[in-house]
């Protein structure tokens, strides 16, 4: 049996029509078309699928989809606003704070949510902060540097093209 | 993952009957931190999952008129160490909680799901024993009141019957100068399972020198959550001073039934837990010098 889900990604409602083993992480990627949200571990460890369910962090590869129903998600692709990228996002390209980029999208989506609730964290408070998203390549250096930078309030927002979001088209007579 | 059958009943008695029904077919999902991975990493077959997500007796973090406190199963490692209520009353549960692996891993895994995974080396269900905590379990036959130390009978196994769920918590209301800390011992800081864990919660009598009554609980030492009982008798009554908490210390090191692993040794795990004993004990004394 086949589930109906209802839920907004990125301020969009969406509908659709999901079976119970699909993971709000192969939901967003495969039907919605969000492919930000990285697979990096698959069971909890390295943060690279975090999203934002409800304003909460969340792993999106230990969430059923259909545990989403009535949710509203925010993914990487949900932070730019205005063409601007957020303060992280802009901090992270202007450090360079990313080597093979898998890591960047979960770190930026924790970091987001984390310094929204601890907006000026000892570096040991926010190392703590961060515990849950892994760098395969060790490039943490940078990555603090980046997070520094917005404490610090030192981040220019960086204007990027705009880019549809659009997701996937409901299919037809699906729901 | 293997395809399975999803039911999310907004009703208790509809949740209980579809697990009791199909027995070793179905599983309840709480958080799902530790049985989505199961399914999918070691292909644990599961034909029927139960959410729990929309029971709305399950949630919650909530004062009882008596004093205690009732923490929903439902309530999330970041609820339930985020609490005020829950830091006022026994300070020892937020700690635990807030050592459930990362902020991500908070937000979904529940105190229900600690204590419901039944993992000797659990963080946030040691502090619910050591503070004589009872669960409300649910099912078809009505609900009954069990101490959470009475839960576990194993690694991985509850004493429930099949249809049975944890519904909440209870935490009686502590006395005057009461204290508590949870410890553990682990080779790196976050994101790591206890090697040893220490839940301790001490009264003190007026006099703020003398232990009325101490409860210690062990985590990752033995096959289930024990009272440390020798440490227990060793401290009651007992005037505050250093050999009394290394007397306490030895107990526990003695009341404990550690295993050799991959993490380490019986005999190392038996030498921390004296250690940890010791520290938690002076921290617990320290709060409840200070506690109202």
């Amino acid at each position: 049996m086949d589930y109906p889900l209802q839920l907004t990604v990125n301020g969009v409602a969406v509908k659709r029509i999901v079976e119970p083993q699909i993971r709000l992480l192969d939901f967003l990627r495969e039907d919605l078309g969000l492919t930000g949200s990285k697979e990096g571990c698959g069971t909890g460890d390295c943060g690279a699928c975090t999203v934002l369910i409800d304003d909460e962090p969340h792993h999106s590869c230990l969430t059923l989809a259909v545990e989403a129903e009535g949710a509203a998600v925010t993914t990487v692709e949900g932070l730019v606003t205005d063409d601007k990228l957020n303060e992280v996002q802009s901090a992270f390209v202007s450090a360079g704070a990313t080597q093979c980029g898998i890591c960047t999208p979960g770190f930026v989506v924790m970091a987001t949510a984390y310094l929204r609730d601890n907006p000026n964290p000892t570096d040991d408070e926010l190392r703590m902060g961060v515990a849950g998203n892994l760098c395969r390549c060790t490039g943490y250096d940078t990555i603090m540097t980046a997070l520094h930078s917005v404490i610090d309030g030192k981040v220019e927002l960086i204007e990027v093209a705009p880019e549809p979001q659009e997701l996937v088209p409901e299919p037809e007579g699906e729901l | 993952m293997r395809r399975f059958d999803y039911a999310a009943p907004t009703q208790i008695f509809e949740a209980c009957a579809l697990l009791a029904d199909r027995g070793d077919d179905a599983r309840a999902l709480a958080g799902g931190t530790d049985l989505i991975v199961q399914m999918r990493e070691r292909g644990r077959k599961v034909p029927l999952i139960v959410s729990l997500r929309n029971l709305e007796g399950f949630k919650g973090i909530s004062q009882n008129a008596d004093g205690a406190l009732t923490i929903g199963a439902m309530a999330s490692g970041n609820e339930v160490h985020h609490s005020p209520l829950v830091q006022k009353h026994a300070y020892f549960i937020s700690e635990g909680a807030e050592l459930l692996g990362s902020i991500q891993i908070r937000n979904r895994g529940t105190l229900g799901g600690n204590v419901g995974n039944a993992a000797p080396s659990a963080d946030a269900a040691p502090p619910l024993v050591a503070a004589h905590a009872t669960a409300s379990i649910v099912g078809k036959q009505g609900t009954r009141e069990v101490p959470v130390g009475d839960l576990m009978v194993g690694p991985g196994q509850l004493a429930l019957e099949p249809g049975e769920l944890i519904q909440s918590f209870t935490v009686p209301a502590q006395p005057a100068h009461t204290g508590t800390r949870y410890v553990r011992h682990v080779p790196r800081r976050e994101m790591d399972i206890a090697v040893v864990g220490i839940a301790a919660l001490v009264s003190l009598e007026d006099d703020l020198a003398t232990i009325k009554e101490a409860s210690v609980v062990l985590s990752a030492v033995a096959p289930t959550w024990p009272h440390a009982t020798t440490a227990e008798q060793t401290l009651r009554g007992q005037q505050i001073s250093e050999k009394l908490l290394a007397d306490a210390g030895e107990a526990a090191a003695a009341d404990s039934r550690p295993i050799s692993d991959v993490r380490a040794s019986a005999e190392y795990r038996r030498m921390m837990v004296d250690v940890y004993t010791r520290r938690a004990l002076a921290t617990a004394i320290e709060r409840a010098k200070t506690a109202v």
